[in-house]
């Protein structure tokens, strides 16, 4: 399956055009839950349409303080509402201090954070009754560090059986900004967990940083790099194409649809090629 | 080796602080990055707000309001983790203060009241309708309100007139509906007479037939075919704007 992020400014041609044919959509809950009128009524008439899968933006499984329970209720509410497939989430904090931030800030790679992650995470699984997916976040710059990231990732998994999202450009652009080998650290990934992928654009700001923008065409080692990564899986994962900002011709985007699936089932087909000769 | 207990949760409050107030620029790994953060959490609360006050925006000035926008983020800990919702809690935060720039303004504060009405509106979850006829079956027959409702009292006609316009001359009793069309769904804006008000807030709160309006309607005026006009013109006008939906029966005994 190849989704698309779910936009109020392309909801109308979704559904009355053959522009965009995604497999699913995607929606982050916080926008959507609690509200009725017409968006309601236009992600219903969605939903007729395609499967929902949900990923959220303000859990912040990285918060000092804990999360948030009742939200987290909420959360669970709208997916049974929605029926949704899947629900996933950030492997970063939006809130400290007991206030909201609205944007992904790194965790520190320490103990002390895998400790109070994995709690979190726990609690958030107990909740929803489901275990939660979780996205290694994109980050400009650490706080601290006493472990690769990777290895902070493979603990936290290890600890809480919670699965992974891999997204494929944060992995692309985090690797370009601190150094890294990218193809490496998807390797060093406990892939036997990763339950879904994201593939997305980016804005380079100068030699040295990008930043994680959903407002570009995907270019073209972000695909390479999705193509390795689907070698490795050697499995069919559904793969969400985002686009939040300068969003283009419908059309566009369905090209974009079709490169990822095209990459996608060609990888398939070499596995299967590979276990029938085998 | 010094004690590291909490460190981390000390650095992540030390990245919220600075992205929240600009100052105290935490220590990172690529410190020239760090300031990223500041940006892109502050833009986002920057473009939130100003998507839903643009006119509040307008009669501050944009340097007043921006100076609004920081202090707020740096004074108060944002609740709601639906960023949607976050313009309720900055209009909420200066019904109870001066903007900092010593603005106290009773205009800008019932502009913001307004203008986050009219998102509340479009947003709210539905509510329960009962089943309704578009026609009376019978003269005990009760109106069937469109309960997506909020009626703003005012000192300044910001409802009818560009803010910047509004003079002290200008001061006086004014009340806007806001409602969301029960079709199209999008949000309306009536201005009233306080006669209208207490029908609508009425009848929103127990069940009234056309009787109980002309009762209603004599407190203000004793002489029935006026009265009966002034009805007539209500019905016309709740009905057009889909404030008013119909008639149910009235359950017999």
């Amino acid at each position: 399956m190849v989704g698309i992020g779910y936009r109020k400014e392309f909801s109308e041609q979704l559904l009355y055009s053959n522009d965009l044919r995604p497999d699913f959509i995607e929606v982050a809950p916080e926008n959507w839950m609690q509200i009725g009128g017409y968006w309601k009524r236009e992600l219903h008439k969605a939903l007729e349409q395609y499967p929902l899968f949900c990923h959220g933006l303000s859990l912040s499984v990285g918060s000092p303080e804990g999360i948030d329970p009742d939200f987290v209720r909420k959360v669970k509410r709208f997916l049974e509402e929605t029926q949704a497939v899947l629900y996933s989430e950030h492997l970063t904090f939006s809130k400290v201090n007991n206030a909201h931030l609205y944007d992904l800030l790194p965790i520190p790679f320490t103990m002390e954070a895998i400790e109070r992650v994995s709690e979190n995470i726990q609690r958030v699984q107990d909740i929803l009754g489901r275990r939660l997916i979780l996205e290694n976040g994109s980050y400009y710059t650490v706080l601290k560090a006493e472990m690769p990231e990777a290895d902070f990732i493979n603990e936290i998994v290890r600890r809480t059986d919670c699965a992974l999202l891999l997204d494929v450009n944060n992995i692309y652009v985090n690797a370009f900004k601190h150094h890294y080998d990218a193809r490496a650290f998807v390797s060093q990934m406990p892939l036997d967990k990763v339950q879904y992928i994201h593939m997305a654009g980016h804005l380079q700001v100068s030699e040295q940083l990008i930043i994680d923008t959903h407002g570009a065409d995907i270019i073209d080692p972000v695909f390479d790099l999705f193509r390795y990564t689907m070698g490795q899986l050697n499995r069919d994962v559904p793969v969400l194409l985002e686009r939040d900002f300068n969003i283009p011709e419908l059309t566009v985007l369905q090209k974009e649809l079709d490169q990822i699936r095209a990459i996608k089932n060609n990888s398939l087909k070499q596995e299967d090629h590979a276990v029938n000769g085998a | 080796m010094p004690s590291t207990e909490h460190n981390t949760f000390a650095l992540q409050h030390s990245l919220g602080l600075f992205c929240r107030t600009g100052v105290n620029e935490p220590v990172t790994s690529i410190q020239e990055h760090t300031v990223h953060y500041r940006r892109l959490v502050f833009n986002v609360v920057k473009d939130t707000l100003k998507t839903a006050f643009p006119l509040s925006r307008n009669l501050a000035g944009k340097k007043k309001w921006r100076a609004a926008v920081a202090y707020f983020f740096e004074q108060h800990n944002c609740q709601t983790p639906q960023v949607w919702r976050l313009p309720q809690e900055f209009q909420e935060f200066y019904q109870h203060q001066d903007f900092p720039s010593g603005t106290d303004c009773l205009m800008l504060r019932e502009l913001l009241q307004y203008e986050w009405l009219e998102t509340e509106v479009f947003m709210m979850e539905d509510l329960p309708v009962a089943a309704f006829k578009k026609q009376p079956q019978d003269e005990n027959d009760i109106y069937v309100p469109n309960p997506e409702i909020k009626i703003l009292a005012l000192h300044y006609p910001i409802h009818t007139k560009d803010a910047k316009h509004i003079s002290e001359t200008d001061k006086g009793q004014y009340f806007v509906s806001i409602h969301r069309d029960y079709e199209t769904k999008q949000v309306r804006f009536n201005d009233l007479s306080y006669p209208f008000v207490e029908l609508l807030v009425t009848m929103n709160e127990q069940e009234l037939t056309k009787t109980d309006l002309i009762r209603m309607l004599m407190r203000y005026e004793s002489n029935i075919n006026t009265v009966l006009s002034v009805l007539d013109e209500f019905e016309q006008f709740a009905f057009a704007n889909t404030i008013l939906l119909g008639y149910k029966t009235q359950p017999r005994t």
